[in-house]
C-alpha cells in the first residue's frame, strides 16, 4: 500500500441538493520521498484536495462527502481531534501561498518556530534549533531575525520562515500550495529551488500544487493535472511534460512561456474554467475543447490507462506531432 | 516621535479647553438664580445681591468664562456656591467609590464576554450562539436605572442577598457592579464575537491549525490577541467615561462616587462643582486616549514600527 493514497475523494460545499462538488472522485498516491505537483487552474479542485490530507477545510461549509485518505494506513477522514493533531505538523505540513496572512502579525517569527518544535518536538524546542532551522531555509544572520515580527520581513524571507516553521517536526510530507504565486518571478525560482534542496537533503515527500506548468520540471516525479474538480490526466512527469495526452494539458502546456519558441502571441485556452455548481454536461472540459465532437457532451469519460502509467479523461486523445 | 507627541499634547489641550467653554456657556445658559438655589426661596433681595457680587454673578458671561479659565491655568477648580467645599477636594473624596465600581464591573463584564464572543464565534450558527445573540441584545438594549431598581428590589431588598445601598464594604458593591456589568457584557460579547468571525477565517489561523495546534491554542492564543485590538479602544474609552461617575447605578444604590456629585451640582446649578466635574470626566477620556494607543503598540507590533 503506498504511503499516502486518497481513493475517490468527495468533497462538497454546503448540504443535499444545492452542493457544489469541489473534488468529485479524486485518486492519487504518493510514495515516500517523492515528489508529486498537483497542476490546473484556479477553481479546479486542487488546493481543496491538498488540504483535505490533513482535514484543514472549514466544515461547514465544506463536507468530506466520500472516498478515504489514508495516511500510512490510517484514514484521516475518520481521525479524531487529538490523532489528527499528531498528524498535521507532524506528517504532513503545509506551505501556503500567501507567507504574509499565513504568519501571525502579534507573534514574532522565532516563537511561531519554536511553537511548531513544542508541538512536535518539545525535547528541541530551543533558539538553537530554531536558528538552525532559519538558517537551512537560507535566512541570512538567523540570530538576528528570531525577534522579528513577519512584516519585518519581505514576501520571500516570509516564504522561507513559513518553510522553516513547516519543517521544524520533521514532516514525512509537505504540502506545497502554490508556494511561489504571491511573491516576485526572481524569488519564485529562490523558492523552488530550495524545495528541490531540502527534499534531497532532508528526503520528504513533497505535494506541490501549482497553476504553473512551467515549475513542475524541476521538482516533480509525477504530474496530476487536475480539471473542474476532477483528475484529467496523471503520470510520470518527464513523459507527460513531453508527449501530453489530454487535450487540456496540451492546451496547458502551449500557454507556458517559452524563451526558444518562435511565435509572437502566447496561445490561451479559449473560454473560462466552469463555476463551481455550473459544470458542463459530459466531458467537463468539451466546451473548451479543440477536439470536441457531439458526443463528448453527453457522456462524462472516465480516466483509464490509455499506456503504462499513463492515465488520461478522454476517450479520443491523441499523441501531440 | 517627538513631533508626535506634541501634536498629541496640543489636541488633547484644545479637546479640554474646548469641553469647558461649551460646558460654561451650557450651564449659564439655563433659566434660574444661582442665588435663590443657594439662599433658599425666602432669602431677601439684599441677601441675594450680596450672593451676587460675591460670585461675580452680574458679569458679562465670557468674562466670567475667562476669569475661570485663569484659575484653571493656576491649577485651581475653585470652591462650591453651595457647600464652599473646594472642588478638587470633593471630586477625590468620591473618586474611590467610582473607581472602585467601575473596576469590579470591568473585571465582570470583560471575564463572561471574551469567553463568551470567542466560543460564539467558534460555534457560529448554533443554538448557543443563537441564544447567546438574543440574550446580548436585552442586556444591551436594558436601561440602566430600570435594572438597578428591579435588581434591588428583587436580589437586595425581597430576598436580603445583598445590601440594597450605601457604601460601607467591598460587599455593598457587588450589586451595582453586577448591574453595570450586566448592561455592558451583551455589547462587549458581540464586539468580541465580530472581531474573532473575522479573525479565524484569516489565513494564519488555518497556518495553526495546519501546526497541529489545539482548537483552545488556536483560539485564545492565534486568534483573541488579533481579535482584540478594536476591543481594546472601546473599552478604554468606556472605562474612562464610567470613571468620569456612574450616574444611574450610583443615584439608585446611593453610592458617594463622581456620578452622584455631578448630578447633585446640575440640580444645584453649582457651576464651579459641574465645571469640575465635567473637567474631570473629560481629562479621563482624554487620558484613556493616550493610553489604548500605548497599548495598541503593545498588541500589535505592527502599529509600533508605523508610528
Amino acid at each position: 500500500m503506498p504511503w499516502l493514497e486518497i481513493r475517490n475523494l468527495q468533497i462538497h460545499f454546503g448540504r443535499a441538493a444545492k452542493a457544489l462538488r469541489a473534488v468529485d472522485g479524486v485518486s492519487l498516491s504518493l510514495e515516500p520521498g517523492k515528489a508529486l505537483c498537483l497542476v490546473g487552474e484556479s477553481g479546479s479542485g486542487k488546493s481543496v484536495t491538498a488540504l483535505s490530507i490533513a482535514r484543514l477545510l472549514t466544515s461547514p461549509p465544506a463536507v468530506y462527502a466520500g472516498g478515504e485518505i489514508l495516511l500510512e494506513g490510517r484514514d484521516v477522514l475518520h481521525m479524531r481531534a487529538a490523532e489528527l493533531r499528531q498528524i498535521r505538523g507532524g506528517l504532513v505540513s503545509y506551505v501556503f501561498q500567501e507567507p504574509g496572512a499565513s504568519l501571525n502579525p502579534v507573534f514574532r517569527i522565532g516563537n511561531q518556530i519554536k511553537e511548531a518544535l513544542q508541538l512536535h518536538r518539545p525535547e528541541v524546542a530551543t533558539d538553537a534549533e530554531v536558528i538552525r532551522l532559519l538558517r537551512l531555509v537560507g535566512i541570512p544572520a538567523p540570530e538576528a531575525r528570531l525577534k522579528s515580527y513577519p512584516h519585518e520581513l519581505s514576501g520571500g524571507m516570509q516564504q522561507r520562515v513559513m518553510i522553516a516553521m513547516a519543517l521544524a517536526p520533521q514532516p514525512k510530507l509537505l504540502v506545497a500550495d502554490e508556494p511561489t504565486t504571491a511573491l516576485d518571478v526572481t524569488i519564485q525560482a529562490q523558492i523552488i529551488e530550495l524545495l528541490v534542496q531540502l527534499r534531497q537533503q532532508l528526503g520528504m515527500a513533497i505535494l506541490l500544487i501549482t497553476h504553473n506548468l512551467g515549475i513542475v520540471g524541476d521538482i516533480a516525479d509525477d504530474v496530476a493535472v487536475m480539471y473542474a474538480g476532477q483528475i484529467v490526466e496523471r503520470g510520470p512527469a518527464q513523459e507527460l511534460l513531453q508527449r501530453p495526452l489530454h487535450p487540456y494539458t496540451q492546451a496547458l502546456m502551449n500557454s507556458v512561456p517559452r524563451l526558444d519558441s518562435e511565435t509572437e502571441r502566447l496561445s490561451t485556452i479559449s473560454g473560462s474554467v466552469p463555476r463551481l455548481g455550473a459544470f458542463p454536461s459530459g466531458c467537463r472540459f468539451h466546451p473548451r475543447c479543440s477536439i470536441a465532437r457531439s458526443d463528448c457532451s453527453q457522456a462524462a469519460p472516465p480516466l483509464v490507462e490509455m499506456e503504462p502509467r499513463r492515465w488520461v479523461r478522454c476517450p479520443y486523445w491523441t499523441s501531440p506531432a | 516621535m517627538l513631533t508626535r507627541l506634541l501634536t498629541r499634547f496640543w489636541w488633547s489641550a484644545v479637546t479640554l479647553l474646548g469641553t469647558a467653554f461649551l460646558t460654561f456657556l451650557l450651564v449659564n445658559a439655563v433659566p434660574g438664580d444661582v442665588a435663590r438655589v443657594i439662599a433658599g426661596s425666602k432669602a431677601s433681595a439684599e441677601v441675594l445681591q450680596e450672593i451676587h457680587l460675591k460670585y461675580h454673578l452680574d458679569d458679562p458671561v465670557l468674562q466670567r468664562l475667562g476669569f475661570y479659565l485663569i484659575q484653571l491655568a493656576h491649577g485651581d477648580l475653585g470652591h462650591s456656591y453651595v457647600t464652599d467645599q473646594s472642588v478638587a477636594e470633593a471630586i477625590l473624596i468620591r473618586f474611590p467609590t467610582t473607581a472602585a465600581l467601575t473596576s469590579l464591573a470591568v473585571v465582570m463584564w470583560v471575564a463572561l464576554a471574551v469567553p463568551l464572543g470567542v466560543l460564539t464565534a467558534r460555534f457560529r450558527s448554533s443554538w448557543f450562539d443563537r441564544t447567546t445573540l438574543v440574550v446580548a441584545t436585552v442586556s444591551l438594549s436594558l436601561p440602566a436605572f430600570w435594572l438597578a431598581r428591579i435588581l434591588q428590589y428583587c436580589l437586595a431588598y425581597k430576598l436580603g442577598w445583598f445590601p440594597v445601598g450605601f457604601f460601607r464594604s467591598f460587599v455593598d458593591l457587588l450589586l451595582p457592579a453586577a448591574t453595570l456589568a450586566i448592561l455592558m457584557v451583551g455589547y462587549y460579547a458581540r464586539l468580541v464575537h465580530t472581531n474573532m468571525v473575522e479573525v479565524l477565517d484569516s489565513l494564519y489561523v488555518r497556518a495553526a491549525r495546519a501546526k497541529g495546534a489545539s482548537e483552545t491554542r488556536v483560539l485564545f492564543k492565534h486568534a483573541l490577541r488579533n481579535a482584540l485590538i478594536p476591543v481594546v479602544t472601546m473599552l478604554g474609552m468606556d472605562v474612562a467615561s464610567l470613571l468620569g461617575g456612574v450616574l444611574f447605578i450610583e443615584n439608585v444604590f446611593a453610592l458617594p462616587g463622581i456620578g452622584n456629585l455631578a448630578v447633585q451640582s446640575v440640580l444645584n446649578l453649582d457651576v464651579p462643582m459641574i465645571m469640575g466635574t465635567v473637567l474631570f470626566s473629560a481629562t479621563l477620556v482624554v487620558g484613556a486616549n493616550w493610553v489604548v494607543d500605548l497599548l495598541y503598540g503593545w498588541i500589535d507590533p505592527r502599529i509600533k514600527s508605523a508610528s
